[in-house]
């Protein structure tokens, strides 16, 4: 397995319900890799610069991020900004999952990179299905 | 013209001789009139008379100017003047008569036409001189309610006047210039106040005096009229005109020699439009409105000169910066090629209006922050209902392969597989309920923020586009559209879309299942604005119903399998006040029903900001 990357799947998610049902729903649908969760944006961000900085993280680390927009302190549209505009974090790739379906402001995520725009309630078999056509190393074993 | 006739006749009255102006006169060739006596061509009585009168010429009596009555050959009656004296021989003896006859008809039949007219005249005409009236008709009596013609001619135009006339000179005097000036100038036309001879009576009139000469002496000839009612009436548009708060102004169109307009000019204007716009009615009567308003060409020149040629009327509102007001400005066209403007204050309207608009966002914004947040905790409970069931379904199994007495296992059992599913199932239905209805009321919501595009649409194109789109439902249950040729209207055709959609789609949802269903489409102009109507024959609505029908998840019969969201109607009236129409229904019971929507043929001003950038 050498050459291989781990995947790594961070959650950015304030509501403590909205977070474990995208976990279990995940693992459900056979999904195992690890899973990091974060209840806000500015979390999230310190986590990511750290992980760039950090020579304790190995370059076999890569990371999916599921980005709700709606947090406090710094929400999803700033974190997924500032992603964007960093050299290194802005290859990886970024699912925003939200409530609202407003057309203005899914427009706007797109605009600002985004890979995904998915409104809650998730649907996860068809979510884990869709995470694997993006070509990510998601090992998925089926129960 | 008299035609003078010259004649002969013997003892016994029989023509000797004439002249051929009796061939003229009478219609008969002189030989057929000469050896005859002159009574054969008179009527019985007359005849009686003249022959006493010829005797007595014989007698030698001169008969001059004696007015007698003929007949022609067509039997027309010829009135004749005859100026007759006994005809002598060499001796003296009387063989005869001889004289002139003049013809009267013409002038008599002059004569009774003249009289006619002035008699009959509904107008007051009457003849006077330089100081008092010579001759009046029967009108003029009645007019001023003097007794006799006798009794009129004995007075001055001054006796029938108010004493002082407009500007407070005096009436003999004044009328003495009216009478001078028409002398000269040949005639004379004015206002005047008259005076009933009886009753005093003061009343306004038009007098025309015309100079002319009868009878060798020059007079004047006066028609009178009594204009009170005219006078009322411009008192009372005078009194309008000055008075009200709309500013009026009325303008005539200048062309270029091509004939296309180019300018307009102010004729006429009211107080109010110099109050308004602080232009005196000195400055700006008769100037050119690119001079009063300082642009070329002046404002609204195509759209007014339009009015003013074709006569269509046209409405529009504005904002007038300087004074921070609104005005509704309606044009219409008195005639050709003259137009005004009507211009009424409606900034407290407008302010009223915008306060309202102002609240209804503001509602609609609670609206969708509320079901916008409410779809978060929605998130959890379906998510979490679902986790439940599949936990449950793990239970069970590990339940079923435990080792333990039957009777527990039992127990366990029946919790695990019934009741608690049978809770979680109550659970999951009522949240998806909820998911409904904080959907319904995000779209409905919605639509109150959606960007207006506002364009002229082809309704007829429209609704191709619906019954295309509907084409399935529309076959399926077999129903018959007729649709008519529709007028245009202005407005978002997607919104324009998804109301007529709306309402095609209740008319098919709830279509009576014991008749075919019939869809009437129609359309009219109505006081400028496009009308249309959609009608069916289906269930109709109870008249309890029908002020609740606009309301939003409003259902007649919510459990009825057909039954919609309950948002079509709230959405169909909101997107109504969105393009400043309106909506109604007339229906019956068991009949069907017409839903009527009235939408603007003008461009308009949406009636709230837009939802985009």
């Amino acid at each position: 397995m050498k050459g291989y990357k781990e995947l790594v799947i961070l959650i950015a998610e304030d509501d403590d319900g909205h977070a474990e049902l995208i976990q279990s729903g995940l693992k459900a649908a056979g999904v195992c890799n690890p899973m990091v969760r974060f209840s806000n944006g500015e979390q999230t961000w310190k986590y990511l610069c750290e992980s760039k900085a950090s020579p304790n993280n190995s370059p076999e680390k890569s990371f999916l991020l599921l980005l709700d927009i709606n947090m406090p302190i710094m929400d999803g549209m700033e974190v997924l900004r500032r992603i964007k505009e960093d050299a290194v974090l802005k290859d990886i790739p970024v699912l925003m999952l939200t409530t609202t379906d407003d057309p203005r402001e899914v427009e706007q995520c797109y605009r600002c990179g985004c890979n995904l725009y998915i409104t809650k309630p998730v649907e996860f078999p068809k979510f884990a299905e869709t995470l694997k056509r993006l070509g990510l190393f998601i090992q998925i074993i089926k129960i | 013209m008299s035609q003078d006739l010259h004649w002969q006749c013997d003892l016994d009255g029989r023509y000797v001789y004439l002249n051929p102006a009796w061939e003229r006169v009478f219609g008969y060739p002189i030989d057929e009139m000469l050896g005859h006596k002159f009574t054969e061509f008179q009527t019985p009585e007359q005849a009686a008379l003249d022959i006493k009168r010829f005797a007595q010429l014989l007698d030698g009596q001169l008969v001059e100017g004696l007015e007698t009555v003929h007949l022609g050959k067509s039997g027309q009656p010829i009135l004749l003047t005859f100026y007759a004296k006994p005809l002598k021989d060499a001796s003296g003896n009387v063989i005869g008569t001889l004289g002139t006859a003049h013809n009267k008809t013409d002038l008599i039949r002059h004569a009774t036409k003249y009289h006619s007219l002035f008699d009959g005249n509904r107008d007051a005409v009457m003849i006077q001189d330089e100081t008092h009236f010579l001759e009046c008709n029967p009108a003029t009596l009645e007019m001023f309610g003097c007794p006799s013609v006798e009794a009129f001619c004995k007075l001055h135009p001054g006796n029938l006047s108010a004493e002082f006339q407009a500007g407070g000179i005096s009436a003999f005097a004044l009328a003495n210039q009216k009478i001078a000036d028409a002398f000269t100038q040949g005639s004379s036309h004015f206002e005047w106040l008259s005076k009933r001879w009886d009753n005093g009576k003061i009343f306004p009139t038009e007098v025309l005096l015309s100079a002319m000469v009868i009878d060798g002496a020059k007079v004047l000839l006066a028609t009178v009229r009594d204009i009170s009612r005219r006078k009322e009436a411009e008192e009372l548009f005078s009194m309008l005109f000055q008075s009200m708060t709309e500013m009026v102004v009325l303008h005539e169109i200048i062309f270029d020699c091509m004939g296309t307009p180019i300018d307009y000019r102010i004729t006429s204007c009211n107080p109010a439009f110099s109050k308004v716009t602080g232009v005196p009615s000195e400055l700006a009567i008769g100037k050119l409105a690119s001079e009063v308003y300082g642009m070329s060409p002046p404002p609204y020149l195509s759209e007014f000169s339009k009015v003013g040629i074709t006569g269509e009327p046209f409405e529009y509102t504005t904002y007038y910066k300087p004074m921070d007001k609104h005005f509704s400005i309606s044009v219409v066209s008195p005639r050709k090629n003259v137009f005004a403007t009507i211009t009424t204050d409606i900034t407290d309207m407008r302010h009223v209006q915008d306060a309202i608009s102002e609240k209804n966002k503001e509602l609609e914004n609670y609206l969708y922050v509320a079901s916008h947040d409410l779809r978060a905790p929605l998130v959890n409970l379906q998510g979490f209902s679902q986790k439940l069931e599949s936990d449950l379904h793990d239970l069970l199994q590990v339940v079923e392969a435990m080792e333990c007495p039957h009777a527990l296992k039992d127990q366990l059992s029946l919790i695990i597989s019934e009741e608690i599913p049978k809770s979680v199932k109550f659970i999951s239905s009522s949240t998806a309920k909820m998911d409904n209805l904080i959907n319904g009321l995000l779209r409905i919501s919605r639509t109150g923020r959606l960007e207006m595009r506002v364009e002229m649409i082809d309704m007829n194109q429209l609704w191709a586009n619906i019954l295309s789109a509907n084409h399935f439902q529309i076959s399926e249950c077999a129903a018959q559209i007729e649709i008519g040729t529709l007028p245009y209207c202005y407005g978002d055709r997607e919104q324009l879309n998804q109301l007529f959609s709306n309402l095609l789609g209740n008319a098919i949802k709830y279509r009576d299942p014991n008749r075919p269903l019939r869809i009437a489409i129609s359309g009219k102009i109505e006081d400028r604005q496009a009308q249309y109507c959609v009608s069916d024959n289906g269930l109709g609505i109870e008249e309890r119903h029908l002020k609740r029908i606009w309301d939003v998840f409003f259902r007649v019969n919510a459990h009825a399998p057909q039954s919609g969201d309950g948002l079509g109607l709230s959405i169909v009236k909101r997107i109504a006040e969105r393009h400043l129409g309106k909506v109604w229904v007339d229906s019956q019971a068991g009949q069907g029903s017409s839903f009527y929507v009235e939408l603007k043929q003008q461009l308009f001003k949406a009636d709230c900001e837009s939802e985009a950038k």
